[in-house]
């Protein structure tokens, strides 16, 4: 009995199908070899963990987007919204303390998003983690090898920006108000409400044009070239007026020095062209500690993907060590990709298929094996159709007819 | 100087300042209105494309990077709760949210009761339920799409949260503003990733709409 509800999936999943359900796993496999060239070792964890373990990588400033349910036991668990934290739980409790360790995942995150927005609450991340490494090496190694599973599936345009949670600690230090304004500070540089920023800084007694200054700066992108002439910058700067306003606020002084230097080894990389820095990129994961970046390709609307370093996080499990990773949105990818992308390089041969027929089920079963053997796709058709309909039927599927009867056709 | 950008127009109050400003940029276009029936216009001499919409469908159209900017009042952005980021406040457009009550709602020394369960009629769902959730009341949201102080004269709700700019209408209406609970004026919104991937044409064109509000002031408002 076929009842009303039959045919419908929850808000936000989808069915990939014939074809789409090949080119994502297409585009995960590429991604995945890309990474793995680079000496990572695939991971995979559980899709359902305990709702505690999941909240560090939750934005705790609003409400959580986690899916819950509850076990037998009445206990609380959730379907992992993202790769980060599980993984940093299986390196706290059961990997050797062996570092560097280098690991990368491909699977299924749940997010409860606002349905209306068009996003999808089920999506594919592809991602890494780099755990054990400090500094500047590790974080551009994260972001060439981003780079590098980016352009494995084919995608050539596109931009990375690049910031630093120091833009937010320095604020903070040089902040008179209090916690709840600070917070509300956060809250608006996420949102990127600079108007709303610009009236909260001067809110709290910051002078005009130091606001200004630095509502400049974080409303500016650079390019790695313009980072360098930034750092020439202040000598000339006090033979000049007009340049002193361009000059880097102090607050800001130390967070360019680190980006600077992972940039400096992303130039080693070659990969700086795709690289800008826009100190206003913040992730709402709040575990984040050091450079974060957003991955951003024109005709999408979003961040197709984003990471940075998180040095903290790993505490929470009980161990103290850096980290640093990306995760990128495969679904987002897809979309931003031309559709026949992964049908090209299946190449016309593999991606077609044999359609054995013939009167005698024993030979058309024997040349179906064989076929196989060889690679070819094959689907066979023993309940004895005539040659004409043999014919139609391999037409119909795109098929190429293999007749094995009296007038078999010799080869394919 | 060559754009490449779309940009969302609001239908209504806000347009013509809107086009003004942007004229006032060098960025004008014969026929840009919001009255005719065409809803996109195209300037292919500086590329860009003006799309003419519902003030609030505006934060949608820049969230999905259907349009890369978009203005629109500050109401809206606050209603629509997206993902986009604020760039200007253009000063135009001003007008503050308030919560109203019907005169003899009030008692003889013109204090008004907050009881539990009260109705409220609003445009602006998410901010009303904001401030019954600030003031730590239940109430029951009436989301209506226009001319909300019907609703208390016919005795569909109790209070209503609008955004007054002259108060005329209140007052027409026989209605007292409880309290003011924010300001909104015009925006510059933008898309997430056309701040990163068009941020020289951006900067460009906020550099310029800067300028402009800088020396005129007030005027546009």
């Amino acid at each position: 009995m076929v009842r009303g509800n039959n045919f419908h999936i929850p808000p936000g999943m989808r069915d990939w199908l014939p074809g789409e359900a090949c080119r994502k796993r297409e585009a995960v496999n590429r991604m995945l070899k890309a990474i793995s060239l680079w000496g990572y070792e695939e991971i995979n964890t559980p899709l359902m963990e305990y709702y505690q373990v999941l909240l560090p990588g939750e934005n705790l400033s609003g409400s959580d987007q986690l899916y819950k349910l509850t076990d037998r036991d009445g206990r609380i668990l959730a379907l992992r919204s993202e790769m980060t934290t599980p993984i940093a739980r299986v390196i706290s409790s059961k990997l050797p303390d062996d570092y560097p360790q280098r690991l990368m995942y491909g699977g299924e995150v749940f997010r409860y998003e606002e349905i209306q927005t068009g996003k999808q609450r089920e999506f594919c991340q592809v991602g890494v983690e780099l755990i054990g490494e400090k500094g500047p090496e590790a974080d551009s190694e994260v972001l060439a090898i981003a780079i590098e599973a980016l352009q494995a599936v084919g995608l050539k345009d596109f931009t990375i920006s690049l910031g630093h949670t120091g833009v937010l600690k320095s604020l903070s230090e040089n902040f008179t108000g209090n916690e709840t304004q600070l917070n509300e500070v956060r809250n608006l540089l996420l949102e990127k409400d600079f108007v709303g920023l610009g009236s909260c800084l001067s809110a709290v007694g910051m002078k005009k044009e130091k606001v200004e200054r630095i509502l400049g700066f974080l409303t500016r992108q650079f390019s790695a070239s313009d980072l360098e002439q930034l750092q020439t910058n202040p000598d000339q700067g006090q033979t000049n007026q007009e340049e002193r306003q361009e000059d880097l606020p102090p607050e800001l002084a130390e967070v360019f020095a680190g980006l600077r230097q992972t940039i400096h080894y992303l130039k080693l990389y070659g990969y700086e062209h795709n690289i800008q820095v826009d100190l206003s990129t913040l992730r709402s994961q709040e575990y984040y500690t050091g450079m974060v970046f957003e991955i951003y390709t024109p005709g999408i609307g979003y961040p197709i993907g984003g990471g940075g370093r998180y040095d903290e996080l790993l505490r929470y499990f009980g161990k103290d060590c850096a980290a640093t990773g990306f995760a990128l949105g495969v679904e987002r990818i897809l979309l931003s990709l031309p559709q026949d992308i992964t049908e090209k390089a299946e190449g016309q041969e593999q991606a077609s298929f044999v359609l054995v027929a013939g009167t005698d089920s024993g030979k058309v079963m024997e040349r179906a094996r064989q076929l196989r053997m060889t690679g070819r796709r094959v689907i066979t058709e023993a309940e004895g159709l005539t040659r004409s309909q043999a014919e139609e039927r391999a037409e119909g599927k795109g098929a190429i007819l293999d007749w094995c009867g009296e007038e078999r056709s010799d080869e394919v | 100087m060559k754009y490449n950008l779309t940009i969302a127009m609001p239908k209504g109050k806000l347009f013509e300042p809107a086009r003004m400003l942007l004229e006032k940029c060098g960025l004008s276009y014969p026929g840009l209105s919001d009255e005719a029936r065409t809803l996109i216009f195209e300037d292919k001499e500086k590329l860009v494309n003006y799309i003419v919409c519902r003030p609030t469908d505006i934060p949608t159209y820049v969230e999905h990077g259907a349009a890369d900017l978009g203005i629109v009042g500050k109401d809206s952005i606050l209603e629509a709760n997206r993902n986009l980021y604020e760039l200007v406040d253009l000063k135009f457009g001003y007008c503050r949210f308030a919560a109203a009550v019907p005169r003899e709602a009030l008692s003889a020394d013109g204090k008004f009761t907050w009881k539990q369960g009260l109705r409220i009629a609003t445009k602006f769902p998410t901010v009303a339920k904001e401030y019954v959730r600030k003031k730590g009341l239940q109430a029951e949201i009436i989301k209506l799409h226009g001319n909300i102080e019907l609703a208390p004269r016919v005795g569909l709700a109790d209070v209503i949260v609008d955004i007054v700019s002259t108060g005329r209408t209140l007052k027409e209406n026989n209605l007292v503003v409880l309290e003011f609970m924010g300001e909104a004026t015009a925006r510059l919104i933008v898309n997430r990733a056309s701040y990163r991937l068009k941020s020289k044409e951006i900067n460009g064109l906020v550099a310029e709409i800067k300028r402009i509000l800088e020396t005129e002031g007030g005027e546009l408002s």
